[in-house]
């Protein structure tokens, strides 16, 4: 690693979907931007389709880092225990060129103006720390509108939107569901895809694989920031992306930061840079920040640390239902999206990705179900056709105690301290789920399922994939991290663009929300920062 | 290869491997299609080193002439193994059908999962 003594107009800390927005605005703005990744490309060719090392199954392993070496502990009752990436606990995110979005499932979809409202919308519950965000859905709507374009992002019409290319495939399940959906009176739509259903953005149409999820695409026809946000930042001129170097701390000149640290290859070097933009995912976010002393004047940092419970549903049908056309979801309802009676929030419910044959018999046989011999031999070859499944994430209700800590002795390979997590979700996410897991149950009834099952987990700590509201917005720094724009309270030139910003999480994949907001907050810098 | 990898390279122990191919192959029998043991899966698991102590300590449970028993004398067995450490028996037979089905199978075709592109 050497870079030159230069200062930077702005340095990113992390390229996935908050970074990669933000490096695009900064650097066609004008400024010299650098972003510093802690992971590598992440390859389209040649096609890595390993089932037991992928994103969707990390059995053994997984396709777009970090190390299996590293370590995250989970606090319960004052014990930690230490876990690597490929345990629950360690709540991995993804970390490459791109972040989780060359391998995502690409939901892309608006979160909906009561989800900016929940707090005023429902009351808070006991033990929650539910708030409004500081921004609505009208402040946000011309960076969702840019941003779907941007990516590119399929959907046709439905609801009240329409996406700048027409839906991906259909499929049998999903024409099964929708008439299903359409007897019980739901309203349905076509699943929204940053999966390219024509050719777009100088790339190919979907092939309709059957590998969309967990992997990286074999045509490049899945949009993310690594082929769409980072290459715009790079065609300027301006902007550079360095792989392979591991940000440990955020200089600080009082409550002006003046540059980072950053190891790579076992070397350290400070960065000089005016401005910079913290998006590493929520836990590595507030890692950073709780590491570097930034905005934890008010014990903030780390807190509402959130996810998504997720209402998942199969059941059986009497024949076929399946047709191996990728990506998969095709059919979705929000119609269980809010205001269900007794519930705060709720979700969105959608047809799931074409099932790998060992994620189906990993978890999609039903409970009884022959687990081993002739008879499981016989079950799996007669049943997997028929089987139908439905998902959806519902609203989590977030604590101040599901939070991300520093550990005060423990390091990782770089030096830097690890991240410690504790707390479980609040007891409303669990009913909600339960809610919107019936109504999942009564959709797969009205389409023909037999056997239906799908259960309601316990209380844990929900992060994940969907990790978000580490370093949350809000007018009041008593109760938030950063401002409306993304700049972290009584910090001068310090802003979060990633899902940590998020207030509430949505009751939809999270991540075009992180862009859109990463975009509003990129350009609030380039404007007066 | 370095020696102290070499050194602490634990594999199956030899007289335990035929326990092994014969549990596979009752775990996910042949049939008119093949079984775990033709889709290899004991070479599978195998490769997996990071589990061999825990596949000598518990193949070490079944009986000494497993491999050459009946197929119901060993499902039955197996179903002993399963009361007495279902811990070791949920590895053996989840890695027995990962063994099957992680990888392209001919049980892929039979259950109706293609490939297309």
């Amino acid at each position: 690693m050497s870079f030159s003594d230069a200062k930077w107009d702005a340095i990113v800390i992390g390229s996935g979907a908050g970074g990669g927005v933000a490096a695009a605005i900064l650097a066609e703005a004008g400024m010299r931007v650098l972003i510093l990744e802690r992971g590598n490309h992440v390859p389209n060719q040649p096609v890595d389709r390993d089932h037991l090392r992928n994103h969707r199954l990390t059995q053994y392993g997984h396709n777009v880092g970090p190390s299996l070496h590293d370590l995250r502990g989970m606090e319960s009752d004052g014990m930690v225990t230490w876990h690597n990436p490929l345990e629950w606990q360690y709540n991995n995110n993804a970390m490459g060129v791109g972040g989780g979005t060359s391998v995502y499932g690409a939901q892309a979809w608006r979160f909906k103006e009561t989800d900016f409202r929940m707090a005023s919308h429902y009351g808070v519950p006991a033990g929650s720390s539910l708030a409004d965000w500081p921004i609505n859905l009208a402040d946000l709507l011309p960076h969702y509108e840019a941003v779907e374009k941007e990516l590119g992002v399929s959907g046709g019409r439905g609801g009240d939107q329409s996406w700048p290319m027409p839906p991906t495939a259909a499929t049998v399940k999903g024409e099964r569901l929708a008439a299903a959906a359409s007897r019980l009176g739901w309203e349905t739509q076509a699943v929204p895809l940053a999966v390219n259903s024509v050719p777009y953005g100088g790339r190919p149409a979907c092939v309709n694989c059957q590998h969309c999820v967990g992997f990286a695409c074999p045509v490049d026809a899945k949009n993310g920031s690594q082929n769409t946000f980072l290459p715009r930042a790079m065609a300027t001129g301006r902007a550079e992306l360095r792989t392979g170097v591991q940000v440990v701390r955020i200089e600080t000149d009082g409550l002006v930061a003046t540059g980072v640290t950053a190891v790579a290859d076992g070397q350290t070097q400070t960065i000089y840079a005016d401005r910079v933009i913290v998006a590493g995912g929520a836990i590595e976010s507030a890692r950073l920040l709780l590491v570097s002393d930034i905005g934890t004047a008010r014990d903030q940092v780390g807190r509402n640390l959130q996810g998504h419970y997720y209402a998942m549903a199969a059941g059986i049908t009497a024949d076929s239902v399946y047709d191996g056309v990728g990506p998969g979801p095709s059919v979705a309802t929000l119609r269980w999206s809010h205001d269900n009676e007794g519930i705060i929030g709720g979700g969105m419910l959608a047809d799931d990705f074409v099932l790998l044959p060992i994620i189906y018999a990993k978890r999609a046989l039903p409970p009884g179900a022959p687990r081993w011999g002739q008879d499981w031999k016989d079950f799996v070859r007669e049943n997997y056709r028929r089987t139908l499944q439905v998902m959806g994430p519902i609203q989590d209700i977030p604590t101040a105690e599901s939070r991300v800590k520093i550990s005060d002795h423990e390091r990782d390979a770089a030096g830097m301290p690890r991240a410690v997590l504790s707390g479980v979700a609040h007891p409303e996410s669990p009913r909600a789920q339960a809610f919107l897991l019936g109504k999942a149950k009564e959709w797969l009834t009205e389409a023909g399922a037999e056997r239906i099952w799908g259960g309601v987990a316990g209380r844990y700590l929900s992060a994940g994939q969907h990790q978000a509201g580490t370093c949350r917005m809000g007018d009041d720094p008593t109760s938030s991290v950063v401002d409306a724009g993304g700049k972290v309270h009584g910090f001068a030139n310090v802003w979060v663009a990633d899902a940590s910003v998020h207030v509430t999480n949505g009751g939809f994949n999270p991540f075009l929300t992180a862009m859109a907001t990463a975009r509003r907050t990129a350009l609030g810098i380039a404007s007066y920062g | 290869m370095p020696i102290f990898d070499i050194l602490d390279f634990v594999p199956i122990e030899v007289h335990l491997r035929p326990r092994l191919r014969a549990a596979v192959d009752r775990i996910v029998p042949r049939d008119y299609e093949p079984g775990a043991l033709d889709l290899k899966a004991d070479e599978f698991i195998e490769s997996l080193t990071e589990y061999a102590d825990r596949y000598n300590a518990g193949l070490a449970k079944l009986p000494e002439n497993f491999d050459l028993s009946s197929p119901e004398m060993q499902d039955s067995a197996l179903a002993d193994l399963e009361s007495a450490d279902p811990e070791f028996f949920e590895l053996l037979r989840t890695q027995t059908i990962e063994g099957c089905l992680a990888f392209p199978s001919p049980l892929w075709d039979s259950m109706g999962f293609v490939v297309t592109a």
